[in-house]
């Protein structure tokens, strides 16, 4: 790689190398395998880098090689299986706002769900991608996009519950 | 879904730190790129080389000029391993008429290559009055008495195919081919292309002398310019003799040797290395180490580390020389009389072996098989034995 691009490819690392391990540990429930995930990705980008004439092709693009890689190790149809329970735990009520408590209530929720549709809810709702994006990282139809992620959210909505949603808007 | 927003925020809250930095992750992708060019010269596939990581292939920084033709660009050129010196023996430029003649030479050399060599084969053809010399599948130069294999290898491009990701469909190279010259010689320029612009080939072909034909193949990374550098380094005036790393105590009456590839690897315990004899009637037997014919395993996945890989352990089913090795035989119409047999070995005195003969039975295969010496230093021809059958 020329010394321009590696330059360029070193500050989309510096920039952006955190939020992709949050979007893979959304995704996988790890942080160990998110980075891991992550650290994968950021190569098979390297060696892509020289062909992605845009900037705005790379977000999109390393999105979609976390996506792979995750689906490749089989990661995120084993979302943190070593901590789900069979019950989803109790509802938080307005007092619990402790940030470990968010996470084991989102996490347990998320695992909650089939893989693709937990991929949909993440990229649509946390990564704020369109439909055709959302279609486009995944592989799939734009109709499969919108059914995934109303049946996602509506799964979300059953596991967490409006009590929690309606606090969390009060708080 | 404001909140599930938020609760994803407070989620991610407490992200550990990060241990990708800039320059981890730099390293790791040129370490990836370096695997994949090495990966893909042993494939075949990319045809580019492998790591300079061997004391032979030791980058240097040349100012290549190109004073034989193409554009003028300092590329980086590595040592190509090379086969003992053949003193006194006239080079392909000066004696067109001996390429192609004797196994044992090769009428030129190239001493650098504008890509890290993870090994390099040399072999003749004498069928076709042609010499070889492959440095990986990144370059290729063949010399030859007609116009016809080095322009196969010059064009050798254009027979490419690539798979891109999340397809299944080969899809061919955009080619051209331009006339050019070579130090003054009228030449053709072949070029080959994908749509991903990675590693374009480049050959080029043409006649520097009246009698001789010389037609090199290049994967690059950086375009044309690595081509020139190694039409600079290509030397028709040096001469070497090939030697490979075995020898035999005794072989079948008449036989006489049909063809030799010697290969020295930079990174590996081993290359692969081949000699075949043959007699008037058809007989004939190939000796080969640092490599066998066996079933490889299907790919997982694409870029699997596994593909190519041995299916697994060979089950032995004869003792020769005190080795365990495995027995195949093929048996042909109309009699259905044994006509192929071979000895198999994952690991004879140090290296992977095979023995392949036609015509001759297993009591014969099992002779020579004894009669077998493999060099001790698989990476030094300099200690190669100079024949390959001493009686």
């Amino acid at each position: 790689m020329q010394a321009e691009a590696e330059r360029q490819y070193g500050d989309f690392v510096a920039t952006r190398a955190a939020p992709l391990v949050g979007f893979a540990f959304l995704l996988c429930g790890d942080w160990h395998r998110a980075e891991d995930t992550v650290q994968s990705a950021l190569v098979k980008l390297y060696l892509a880098w020289p062909r992605l004439d845009r900037v705005d092709a790379v977000e999109p693009y390393v999105r979609r090689i976390v996506l792979r890689v995750l689906a490749d190790n089989g990661r995120l149809a084993r979302f943190r299986r070593e901590r789900l329970s069979d019950r989803v735990p109790e509802r938080p009520g307005a007092d619990s706002s402790d940030a470990a408590d968010d996470r084991m209530v989102l996490l347990s929720a998320l695992a909650a769900l089939p893989p693709r549709q937990r991929a949909v809810v993440v990229l649509r709702f946390w990564e704020d991608q369109s439909i055709e994006q959302c279609a486009e990282a995944l592989g799939c139809s734009e109709g499969t996009v919108k059914s995934q992620a109303a049946r996602g959210l509506q799964t979300l909505r059953n596991l967490l519950g409006n009590q929690f949603l309606a606090s969390k808007e009060r708080g | 879904m404001n909140d599930l927003h938020e609760l994803i925020e407070r989620a991610l809250a407490d992200q550990p730190p990060l241990s990708i930095t800039r320059e981890t992750a730099l390293d790791a992708g040129r370490r990836a790129l370096r695997r994949r060019r090495r990966a893909a010269a042993a494939m075949g596939i990319a045809a580019v080389a492998a790591v300079a990581a061997g004391v032979v292939a030791v980058p240097q920084m040349r100012g290549t000029e190109t004073p034989v033709g193409g554009p003028s660009a300092t590329v980086d050129t590595y040592e190509v391993p090379q086969m003992p010196a053949a003193d006194g023996v006239p080079g392909a430029a000066d004696q067109p008429s001996a390429v192609g003649t004797d196994p044992h030479l090769v009428h030129f050399s190239v001493p650098t290559a504008a890509w890290p060599v993870g090994d390099v084969s040399y072999s003749t053809n004498t069928g076709a009055g042609a010499e070889t010399i492959g440095a990986g599948s990144g370059l290729t130069v063949t010399v030859s008495r007609s116009r016809g294999p080095a322009e196969d290898t010059a064009n050798s491009g254009s027979k490419v195919s690539m798979i891109p990701a999340g397809s299944s469909s080969p899809v061919p190279p955009h080619t051209t081919s331009t006339p050019t010259t070579v130090d003054g010689n009228p030449a053709t320029l072949y070029a080959a292309t994908f749509p991903d612009g990675k590693f374009p080939y480049f050959g080029v072909l043409w006649q520097p002398v009246d009698g001789l034909w010389v037609g090199m193949f290049a994967a690059t990374e950086h375009g044309e310019t690595e081509l020139w550098a190694n039409v600079a380094a290509l030397r028709l005036d040096q001469a070497q003799r090939i030697v490979v790393p075995f020898q035999l105590t005794w072989a079948p009456a008449n036989v006489r040797l049909a063809g030799l590839q010697a290969g020295i690897s930079t990174d590996q315990p081993y290359a692969f290395s081949s000699a075949n004899w043959g007699d008037d009637r058809g007989n004939t037997f190939t000796v080969s180490v640092g490599g066998t014919s066996r079933p490889v395993t299907s790919p997982r996945s694409p870029g699997d580390p596994a593909v190519g890989a041995p299916s697994g352990p060979l089950q032995p089913n004869r003792t020769v020389a005190g080795h365990k090795v495995l027995w195949t035989e093929r048996r042909c119409p109309p009699t259905q009389t044994v006509c192929e047999g071979s000895f198999t070995s994952d690991d004879y005195d140090g290296v992977p072996l095979d023995l392949t003969v036609t015509g001759y039975d297993e009591a014969t295969a099992s002779q020579i098989l004894t009669g077998l010496a493999i060099s001790k230093d698989m990476k030094d021809p300099s200690t190669w034995p100079a024949e390959q059958i001493v009686r």
